[in-house]
């Protein structure tokens, strides 16, 4: 038995605003959350451009009046506050909980504390605050929020790099389609730490300037933070004509580039894949689609492969563009936060610009979108999500 | 709860086992080793030099115990590949992690960075084989491999007949040792920490060897007291099956057991064996017991029905059935 | 020069785990990417690391690195010119 499965509530901390109103209007007046590093140090301080929720730990945790311990890892409470956000916007802030599912992408998991345990454990082993380590692994956060605010349904960590969140709603989505569950909430988060940016600084992937996604001239990405939430319901459990209704997601694919462990194919194998795979499962033609956002992350690599395989899909593209150039690349966090990003479009019938880019593409025939659009009828984005690994995920949103 | 009926067509394990156990091994022995480590085969066998020598050794242990899952089940490269692992190469994002601590940002490598992000076995599996299918991870505790179950039940409704790869894989360090020891988590136990990897190819379709049907998944998340015994007869009730029916019950340990002093009477000493003194406690335990069911439904023919009962540290529990063909 | 190549094979070996490798078997003028010994960009970043470790030499950009680390040979020569004692 096939349901639909419709969004009722979206919920988002990012660079640019800790929810979906704050964000809305930074992408309509074109305002980037790029800046400098001010959550921890680093040698790269000053050097790296970063896009940083602009809360720090206490202040999350005040807004958010978290019930348990005051020790938590930024994830949790990053996450927190999206949930909550998409919780009370779909109309649930006091109800029972615990027949929702929840699925949340992720890859740093607690790691922002387990810096600070190793910094005095590599001294001395008797060393390290013990509350540091407990919340390391991906699954903490979930479980927290989980316990925080009484989900039992089926509670689950997907960690598949930059495409988790967006396998989170795919999977959240095929839950409900199966007639398991009838609401999950669905998306995903990643906090900023050392780690995560020293790790990318390893593999010198980092613009020094902040990112341009399909420019000419790109030099590489732009790290960020956040967390973005969506609520999924049945068709089963809510009426199809319901104004609670924010759109649908009519399709999703998932697909493996399988080439390398962090570079994409130059064929763009993969994401022509997943994106194909996504409008088959929609009932979509290419044709259909209104807008592409893109996974877009400003690396030479990812957007010479994502603009090979959309203008290989596309006989006519589409508006496209990368929201990454306000929010920066958010990691585990990405296909959460820009489904977000697309219901936004769709609901208020915008195509948000990429800001920074200018130059065309010489490999490309075709351009992103360098304007705010307004009053457009946005019927069906696409949005992408493509993982270290080859892990591809595409998912498709449609106006109800 | 989600029922199924996938045909295990193939697995494999490396495990800290040289062989995978038979019934006898089942009865519960303590140990004085401080963990479990797994006795590894001679990768070079599997891998090439040049892939292999960027690898870290859980990596190798998910890839190895993969193809050799292949292997068993008689194909190239399956339809999807779905793995679950509580805390990946933990190994790697140590060494970058302390790396970048001892170095203060400078000069760091970047291998051991690629390979901290969980999904890195299940891609390198993809490259492996230049499959293209669907590929996914999941990393939520104790219930990192049922989550990828599920995910596998879900993926079989959509596509039928398809060849689906599902993996559970963790590993210990002496690092990770020294952690749960100071945080006391086998502090008033006999159970010991462990690592392993588990590889099964399902089909909704039947084949010529298979090992055993999986029936039937639950899972739960932090029980009340007293409440595992009901858990236990309604699940097996859903399968339409009475407790008695079961002819093997497999529980990590018999402290599971001495903890609801109810399920000594429900659970039939006789049937109920033990896996936790062959395999350790870790995340992913769960996949070394569903090995083991299903190499013991395959070769003992008075097994029919097998119930397993995985709980990892009283906070996650699953509930497995398994059938014979 | 020719010291300075054999220890930089060693490293190469060491760095980059090519644990079948012996030095003789690497040849001093071929190409150390793609053709020739087949190494990825992952290597290529190894190698960066090791530059820069070993020798205090930094590789700024992509292209640098290119033609820097073509051959042992290009890197031996680079670091000649520019290693500071």
């Amino acid at each position: 038995m096939a349901n639909r499965v419709f969004i009722t509530g979206l919920g988002i901390a990012s660079s640019i605003g800790i929810s979906p109103d704050e964000v809305l209007s930074s992408l309509i007046s074109g305002k980037s959350g790029i800046a400098t590093l001010s959550l921890f140090d680093s040698v790269y301080k000053l050097e790296i451009p970063i896009a940083e929720v602009k809360y720090i730990n206490q202040q999350l945790f005040d807004l958010i009046g978290v019930k348990s311990s005051p020790f938590h890892s930024r994830n949790t409470l990053l996450g927190l506050l999206a949930v909550k956000e998409a919780i009370k916007m779909a109309g649930f802030l006091d109800s029972d909980l615990s027949d929702f599912g929840l699925y949340s992408g992720t890859t740093s998991g607690g790691m922002d504390l387990s810096e600070n345990f190793y910094r005095s454990f590599i001294n001395n082993s008797k060393a390290g605050r013990l509350r540091d380590i407990i919340h390391h692994d991906c699954g903490d956060s979930t479980a927290v929020i989980a316990e925080e605010l009484g989900i039992h349904g089926h509670v689950t960590t997907i960690s598949t790099a930059c495409s988790s969140a967006a396998n989170a709603i795919m999977c959240g989505a095929r839950l409900i389609k199966s007639g398991y569950i009838d609401r999950v909430i669905a998306g995903g988060v990643d906090a900023l730490n050392q780690f995560t940016m020293n790790g990318f600084n390893s593999l010198m992937i980092l613009d020094k300037q902040p990112c341009k996604p399909f420019d000419n001239n790109r030099n590489g990405l732009t790290l960020g933070e956040g967390a973005g939430f969506i609520i999924l319901e049945s068709e089963r459990c809510i009426n199809p004509t319901s104004n609670k209704i924010l759109c649908e997601l009519k399709g999703y694919g998932n697909a493996c580039d399988a080439y390398h462990q962090t570079a994409s194919s130059p064929d763009g194998k993969g994401a022509y894949l997943s994106m194909h795979k996504a409008l088959e499962n929609s009932g979509l033609d290419p044709s259909d689609i209104t807008y592409i956002n893109t996974h877009g992350t400003g690396t030479v690599n990812n957007d010479l492969s994502e603009g090979i395989a959309m203008e290989r899909l596309f006989k006519k593209m589409p508006y496209y563009s990368s929201t990454k150039s306000y929010t920066g690349h958010t990691l585990g966090a990405s296909g959460g936060i820009e489904a977000v990003i697309s219901i936004l479009s769709i609901i208020n019938k915008k195509i948000f610009p990429g800001v920074q880019s200018t130059q065309q593409m010489n490999e490309l025939k075709s351009s992103p979108v360098s304007k705010l659009i307004e009053d457009r009828n946005v019927n069906h984005i696409l949005s992408n999500s493509f993982g270290f690994g080859g892990n591809n995920t595409s998912l498709v949103f449609s106006v109800c | 709860m989600l029922k199924t009926k996938l045909f295990i067509k193939g697995c494999s394990a490396i495990t800290p086992q040289a062989r995978v156990p038979d019934l006898q091994s089942l009865s519960w022995t303590n140990t004085e080793l401080k963990y479990f480590s797994c006795l590894e085969p001679d990768y070079k066998l599997y891998i090439e030099p040049m892939t292999s020598r960027r690898m870290s050794r859980l990596m190798k242990m998910g890839l190895v115990s993969a193809k050799m899952c292949l292997n068993d089940a008689n194909i190239s490269s399956p339809e999807a590949i779905i793995t679950g692992t509580g805390l990946g190469c933990s190994e790697d994002t140590e060494k970058f992690l302390v790396n970048l601590i001892v170095n203060e940002e400078k000069m760091l490598k970047p291998t051991p960075f690629i390979q901290s992000t969980h999904n890195t076995i299940g891609s390198q599996i993809a490259i492996n084989l230049n499959c293209h299918g669907y590929n996914i991870t999941f990393a939520h505790r104790g219930h990192s491999f049922e989550s990828a179950i599920i995910d596998a039940i879900l993926f079989s409704r959509d596509n039928n007949g398809a060849d689906i790869l599902v993996g559970g894989f963790d590993e210990i360090t002496q690092t990770s040792y020294h952690i749960l020891q100071r945080l006391g988590v086998f502090r008033n136990t006999s159970i010991k920490a462990g690592e392993g990897a588990a590889f099964f190819v399902f089909n909704t379709l039947p084949s010529m060897n298979n090992y055993a049907c999986l029936q039937a998944i639950d899972l739960i998340t932090k029980p009340s007291k007293g409440t595992i015994n009901q858990q236990i007869l309604s699940f097996i009730k859903k399968q339409s099956i009475d407790i008695k029916d079961i002819d093997l019950v497999l529980c990590g340990s018999p402290e599971d057991i001495f903890s609801e002093p109810e399920l000594k009477s429900l659970l039939e000493p006789t049937k109920t064996k033990f896996y936790k003194h062959l395999c350790g406690e870790y995340h992913t335990a769960s996949a070394f017991a569903l090995n083991l069911a299903a190499n013991i439904i395959k070769q003992e023919s008075s097994i029919k029905n097998v119930l397993i009962w995985n709980n990892y540290l009283q906070i996650n529990h699953s509930f497995f059935y398994l059938s014979a063909c | 020069m020719q010291n300075l190549i054999y220890k930089l094979k060693q490293e190469i070996i060491e760095a980059l785990n090519l644990e079948e490798m012996t030095v003789d078997e690497i040849e001093t003028n071929a190409p150390l990417f793609m053709d020739g010994l087949g190494l990825d960009s992952i290597d290529a970043l190894e190698l960066t690391v090791l530059l820069e470790k070993e020798y205090g030499l930094k590789i700024h950009t992509a292209e640098e690195g290119k033609q820097i680390l073509y051959s042992v040979r290009t890197m031996a020569e680079y670091i000649t010119k520019n290693q500071k004692v």
